[in-house]
């Protein structure tokens, strides 16, 4: 639905790197670069970007 | 016990300690994780919420967020008080509210501290709680009070605390290897590790090679190579999420340690027959 705020496994605050992340690999950046330049070392962190789908946007649209 | 501070900054510590045993550093690394407070949202009122998420998972998302707390509230705070009287009694409690309208995105920063007291904003500001679209709102008051790790990992201030061994690594004889295999190691080992001069190899850096040598897979196989541990010495580090500093993290989880070894010390004194 949205960004986690916060990693599952080890409780790092993620959410705020998220929507730098999105732009940057949208225009064609490699994720690896970009996980590292958020400051992202642990691949539990990592993952929490790299797998998750923004959904909010489509559901907001249908809010009652 | 000999510790020193290798690297520190603004959320994270690197120490080497010595003379010491695992055991002590796992009752530091448990007691930082379960016993140390700090502050985080745990009292939300929703006076109007029109968006995608439920209250109940606004309120999850608000939780989660760091918030500064003053280590002057320490001494204050008592662990075996219930936690409902606390929030109500707001020892140290720090109120928050907001209001946004859509359409955009409700951020962390957009808490708006009650009180006019300096530091109280939530440390990571950017974070996104909930999108909002068109004729969409959000109005709710949340109430920031002390709890501990052991309650609930959103009051826990440290993440990803660890230790390990200080290795040790070395060469005492032939490595065994063909010019073309030490070559083939030379590319593999990072630039830090190990120097490879013809048919030396040099030690640059003891935990970088020790981790090089012992952990690759597909590296050529090697002859005479010794690993270890230094004896009672360990690497201990960790990470905060914002709400404390390391240093002040670190202090804490020490003084609670120390009291609770103090108490188990008088009672003990009392045993003798």
């Amino acid at each position: 639905m949205i960004i986690p705020v916060r990693c599952f496994s080890c409780g790092t605050v993620i959410a705020d790197a998220w929507e730098e992340y999105k732009e940057r690999t949208d225009a064609g950046e490699n994720p690896q670069q970009v996980l590292e330049d958020v400051g992202l070392e642990r691949y539990c962190c990592r993952r929490m970007l790299l797998s998750h789908r923004e959904t909010i946007d489509e559901v907001r649209q249908y809010s009652i | 016990m000999n510790v020193e501070v290798l690297d520190v900054d603004d959320r994270e510590i690197r120490l080497r300690v010595e003379n010491t045993t695992a055991g002590e550093m796992n009752a530091l690394r448990r007691t930082m994780m379960t016993e140390v407070p700090s502050l985080a949202i745990e009292d939300v009122t929703i006076y109007d919420n029109r968006s995608a998420l439920f209250d109940e998972v606004v309120a999850h998302r608000l939780g989660q967020l760091p918030v500064p707390t003053d280590p002057n509230l320490f001494a204050e705070w008592d662990p075996h008080a219930d936690l409902d009287a606390q929030t109500e009694e707001g020892e140290g409690a720090i109120l928050y509210t907001l209001t946004f309208e859509g359409p955009g995105t409700v951020r962390a920063k957009d808490l708006t501290p009650a009180t006019e007291d300096e530091g109280v904003e939530i440390a990571d500001p950017e974070v996104p709680i909930v999108k909002l679209g068109r004729d969409q709102r959000l109005m709710l008051e949340a109430t920031a009070s002390m709890g501990t790790g052991e309650q609930h990992s959103k009051w826990q201030p440290v993440v990803a605390v660890g230790y390990r061994e200080v290795p040790t690594v070395e060469i005492t004889g032939d490595l065994g290897l063909s010019a073309e295999e030490m070559s083939e190691l030379d590319e593999m080992a990072p630039e830090d590790a190990i120097d490879v001069d013809g048919g030396n190899v040099d030690i640059l850096d003891e935990v970088a090679a020790h981790d090089f040598l012992y952990n690759v897979d597909g590296r050529p196989e090697l002859e005479n190579v010794e690993y270890g541990e230094e004896e009672g010495a360990f690497f201990f580090r960790f990470e905060t999420d914002g709400s404390l500093s390391p240093k002040t993290a670190l202090r804490q989880a020490i003084a609670i340690l120390d009291e609770k070894l103090s108490a188990v010390h008088e009672e003990a004194a009392t045993l003798q027959a």
